[in-house]
């Protein structure tokens, strides 16, 4: 028909137009606007096999017309085939056959309006094995996020994509940190979320108490750390982001002697921690007696440390179990223990004397006392500094068998034994020469990193962890304190490679095969926040792990400018 | 003219003076075309006439490509388009036939009436077919900072609508230095594929001082049209790697944050341009120096060795009471120097407290 249409004819097509696109797009859905896709898949967890399927609905809306579907399947970047399992292919099915992450994409192209898509990274197990972990993110400050800590799973041979990590939703907290009169007070506050102990947020309270801190919207526990060494510390417990911070209650006092048989020991400093919270620091008179202020707690673990004060050579004595405070908590040296003067012992490096170097002594102490009661352990640290002839100058130490950690120069350590009996020297070694190689995965692990983390004589010393980074070969080349154990930490900063911890090794040795790794990868967001979270410290931690190892990471990122993070953990299947 | 010698003849016969009227040639002219026509553009004409008599007028279209145009001169001999129109539209081709870029077109509009009066003269239009400039479009690799001596690959990809990317030659270079400088720009294998409709060249550019440089790129075609365009980089001093986490919390002012068990001190996050932590593909490492200063100590030394990113201090080494620093100070391949005075807890070599390169935690033994 040529010409244009125009008065009824035109008006009632129109109209028919307008009914047919109201049936055909279901509530309303324009021609100008997308449908609505998303898919699901089953069984939630798959584990791969040569005959393991996993089938991936889609649930379309807004649709109008007729509905087309293009799918793809993918794994490490290679198609993987599939078949339809439904005969308008809104349904797939593929073959699982190897571990990983499968990533599904589905289009759907609507006969009369706009396409839609979604996609999914579905995680194939390699087994149904799993080791434990943590995963803790730290949010930068201008994120306005809070630190989460969440458990992880670790699965045998298999990369896992969580895909959104969305942090909890934190607020601002503020409040005022107040004594057991009311009055503010400069403090450290460590808030840990009842919910989530791994998320611990510190802080310091200002002159007049005031603080504030990002923390999740649940309740916390807070252990307070007043500045003042007079004012006891205390945990608060329950406290609700928003609320008010309990005062600080009255502290008790907890007292106590410290005495080697009938000699009182004065100027010893004496701490007690109670269920994880320190008391003030006593300092033992001339009597012997001492007090701390802290809380009682029935069936506590207590812990009570003694540092006597250097120059009368005996050791700082630990203990901890089940103490009661409440009662007088005594703590008792060895009578037996006698130390002995080191004066004039010299220090030698291949004979010759080592004048003005920085030495101490360390060594664990064993029988040396008793703590309300208990068996404690002894340690001894006695830092010294030979004289201008090579010859430790006057200085006391028990009669057993300790070390001598000699800094001859920087970086330059040497370990020492020292009898029980009278040393006629002290002996330095020079350092010992190190080639170690990383191996492990296909090629020559460049970049490597090596930690050395000192135990042992080194560590009681103070010296620090030694980090060498490897050639492109994989080799690192070195030197190292003689006489010294390690934690060996191979780590890799591009992933290659699973990182690798051999503890407590005295030798350093050739060769070293880093494991597989699986890689954990994910999108930080906030909630209620589309904003990627960029430069948040993404950390995978041991969950079994205590002291340093539980907050030295297993591995780490950091999220890119999208908010996302990739991280090799070592393999479990492999460790 | 046998009609009018018919018409006298009937005259003659009859005695009676009569003539048919004489048909007039139909006038025509060309109109309907834009300002600009580009090789490769459609062109569309219309025309207009005039018959006297208002007799049907049959149009006849020619174009021809030429190199002139005018007179007809320079002109391919057979014409690329012909129709019998009222209207004519046509593509402007991009070459004569002999593979000479087409300049002009010459357009013929011949008419003739239904009784066989043509027009005359024919109606001419040369149209002026401008050829486009080519096609340029200008990269830089990374998104880093620019500073002294710090390559970057630039690319420029060169197209031309009217010949294609073959035709065009490889573009100038020429670099706007702040100052006198040797050469900066040199030539760099291109490391990645090649457009499909467009070429691309690669140089590696190397700034040499601080100040403002213009890197200026001109292509031009086979028929002298020229497009340039230019890539300005502000090239500053290097900018310091910046700490932009530090575990756990810094104690403010004079105070000292508390230490009762084995604390790991660690920089989980170093942000910059060159160097930082964690590792990043294509970037390199943080380089880490710990410090410590020991009871009693008047500054805090260099612990040798202790060049990763965290340091560990373990307070049962020390009597509870001591007060101890650590610090930590962190560099990049420019190794600036981390010189703000000693007593100094934090430092920016740029002034800018949201970037520090130390960090001094006063710890308190407990």
């Amino acid at each position: 028909m040529k010409g244009s249409m125009k008065g009824p004819m035109k008006t009632a097509l129109l109209l028919g137009l307008a009914l047919l696109g109201a049936c055909a797009g279901d509530l309303g859905q324009n021609p100008g606007e997308n449908c609505t896709l998303t898919l699901s898949f089953t069984p939630s967890m798959p584990v791969a096999g040569p005959t393991n399927v996993v089938r991936v609905n889609s649930a379309a809306t807004d649709v109008i017309g007729t509905s087309s579907y293009t799918w793809t399947v993918s794994l490490a970047g290679s198609n993987v085939p599939f078949t339809f399992a439904q005969t308008n292919r809104s349904a797939i099915e593929f073959t699982a056959t190897d571990a990983g992450v499968y990533e599904v994409s589905a289009q759907l192209t609507p006969s009369s309006n706009g396409a839609c898509t979604d996609s999914a990274s579905i995680n194939v197990l390699m087994d149904t094995t799993f080791e434990n972990a943590r995963l803790h993110i730290v949010p930068p400050p201008s994120a306005m996020g809070p630190i989460v800590d969440r458990p992880i799973q670790i699965h045998d041979g298999s990369d896992f994509a969580l895909g959104p990590v969305v942090l909890e939703l934190s607020t601002l907290a503020t409040g005022t940190v107040r004594n057991a009169s009311g009055v503010g007070i400069p403090a450290y506050l460590v808030l840990s979320p009842q919910g989530m102990g791994g998320a611990t947020v510190e802080t310091f309270s200002s002159g007049t108490g005031a603080f504030s801190a990002r923390l999740l919207l649940q309740p916390h526990d807070v252990v307070v750390i007043p500045s003042a060494t007079n004012v006891a510390p205390e945990r608060l417990t329950n406290y609700t982001p928003g609320g008010t911070l309990p005062m600080l209650t009255a502290p008790d006092t907890i007292t106590g002697t410290v005495r080697q048989g009938a000699t009182a020991i004065a100027n010893a400093r004496v701490q007690i921690t109670i269920d994880g919270v320190p008391t003030t620091i006593g300092v033992t008179a001339a009597n012997g007696s001492y007090s701390v202020l802290g809380h009682h707690k029935t069936g506590a673990d207590v812990t009570v440390a003694v540092t006597p004060p250097p120059t009368i050579g005996l050791p700082r004595l630990e203990v901890s179990g089940a103490i009661t405070t409440t009662g007088a908590i005594d703590v008792a040296y060895a009578p037996g223990l006698v130390p002995r003067n080191l004066g004039g012992v010299p220090v030698r490096r291949g004979g010759s004397a080592l004048a003005n170097r920085a030495v101490v002594l360390v060594g664990n102490v064993a029988g040396a006392g008793t703590i309300a009661g208990l068996i404690a352990l002894g340690y001894l640290r006695v830092p010294t500094t030979t004289d201008a002839g090579g010859n430790l100058p006057s200085v006391l130490a028990p009669a057993v068998a300790l070390s001598a950690v000699t800094t001859v120069g920087p970086g330059d350590l040497a370990v020492g034994s020292i009898p029980a009996t009278a040393p006629a020297a002290i002996d330095a070694p020079a350092m010992t020469g190190i080639v170690t190689t990383a191996g492990g995965g296909g090629a020559a692990l460049s970049g490597v990193t090596l930690d050395l983390v000192p135990k042992g004589a080194l560590a009681a010393a103070n010296a620090p962890a030694l980090h060498f980074t490897a050639d492109e070969t994989g080799r690192v080349i070195g030197s190292i304190p003689t006489g010294g154990t390690y934690d060996v930490r191979w780590s890799d900063p591009l992933g290659r490679v699973g990182p690798l911890v051999a503890y407590d090794r005295s030798t350093i040795a050739t060769t070293y095969t880093l494991p597989p790794a699986v890689y954990i990868s994910g999108d930080v967001t906030i909630t209620g926040n589309a904003n990627p979270v960029v430069g948040a410290s993404v950390q995978i931690l041991c969950d079994g792990c205590t002291g340093l190892d539980r907050n030295r990471p297993i591995a780490e990122s950091a999220t890119d400018s999208h908010g996302s993070f990739r991280i090799a953990v070592p393999d479990p299947a492999a460790m | 003219m046998n009609r009018l010698l018919a018409s006298l003849a009937v005259l003659g016969t009859s005695g009676c003076f009569y003539t048919d009227p004489i048909n007039q040639r139909p006038s025509i002219a060309i109109g309907g075309l834009g300002d600009e026509v580009y090789r490769g553009d459609v062109v569309s004409l219309t025309q207009t006439h005039d018959d006297p008599e208002g007799h049907f007028v049959r149009f006849t279209w020619r174009a021809y490509a030429c190199t002139d145009g005018e007179g007809g001169a320079d002109c391919d001999v057979e014409p690329f388009y012909t129709q019998v129109l009222d209207h004519a539209e046509f593509t402007v081709p991009l070459r004569r036939a002999g593979g000479m870029p087409l300049r002009n077109v010459r357009v013929v509009l011949e008419a003739k009436d239904e009784l066989g009066a043509t027009a005359k003269p024919p109606q001419e239009l040369v149209i002026v077919a401008l050829d486009r400039p080519p096609g340029l479009e200008l990269e830089r690799s990374g998104n880093f900072v620019m500073t002294p001596n710090r390559a970057v690959t630039l690319y420029a990809t060169v197209s031309d609508a009217d010949d294609g990317p073959e035709a065009l030659g490889a573009p100038a270079w020429e670099v706007f230095a702040p100052a006198p400088v040797g050469q900066t720009l040199t030539d760099t294998t291109l490391d990645r594929p090649q457009p499909p409709a467009s070429k691309t060249f690669a140089k590696t550019f190397t700034p040499t001082l601080v100040g403002d440089w213009e890197v200026r790129v001109t292509a031009t075609d086979p028929l002298d049209k020229s497009t340039t365009k230019s890539l300005v980089f502000t090239v500053v001093p290097p900018p310091p790697p910046c700490i932009a986490q530090a575990a756990p919390i810094v104690a403010p002012g004079g105070a000292a944050l508390p230490v009762t068990a084995p604390t790991l001190f660690r920089v989980p996050v170093v942000v910059d341009d060159l160097d930082v932590y964690p590792a990043q593909p294509g970037l390199g490492a943080t380089r880490f120096e710990w410090l410590f200063r020991g009871p009693g100590a008047p500054t805090p030394t260099v612990v040798s060795g202790a060049t990763a990113s965290s340091f560990n201090f373990d307070p049962a080494g020390y009597t509870p009471g001591d007060i101890v620093e650590i610090r930590v100070q962190i560099y990049d391949r420019e190794n600036t120097p981390v010189n703000c005075p000693v007593t100094d807890a934090t430092c920016s070599v740029v002034s800018q407290p949201a970037c520090i390169q130390r960090q001094t935690w006063r710890v308190e033994v407990r």
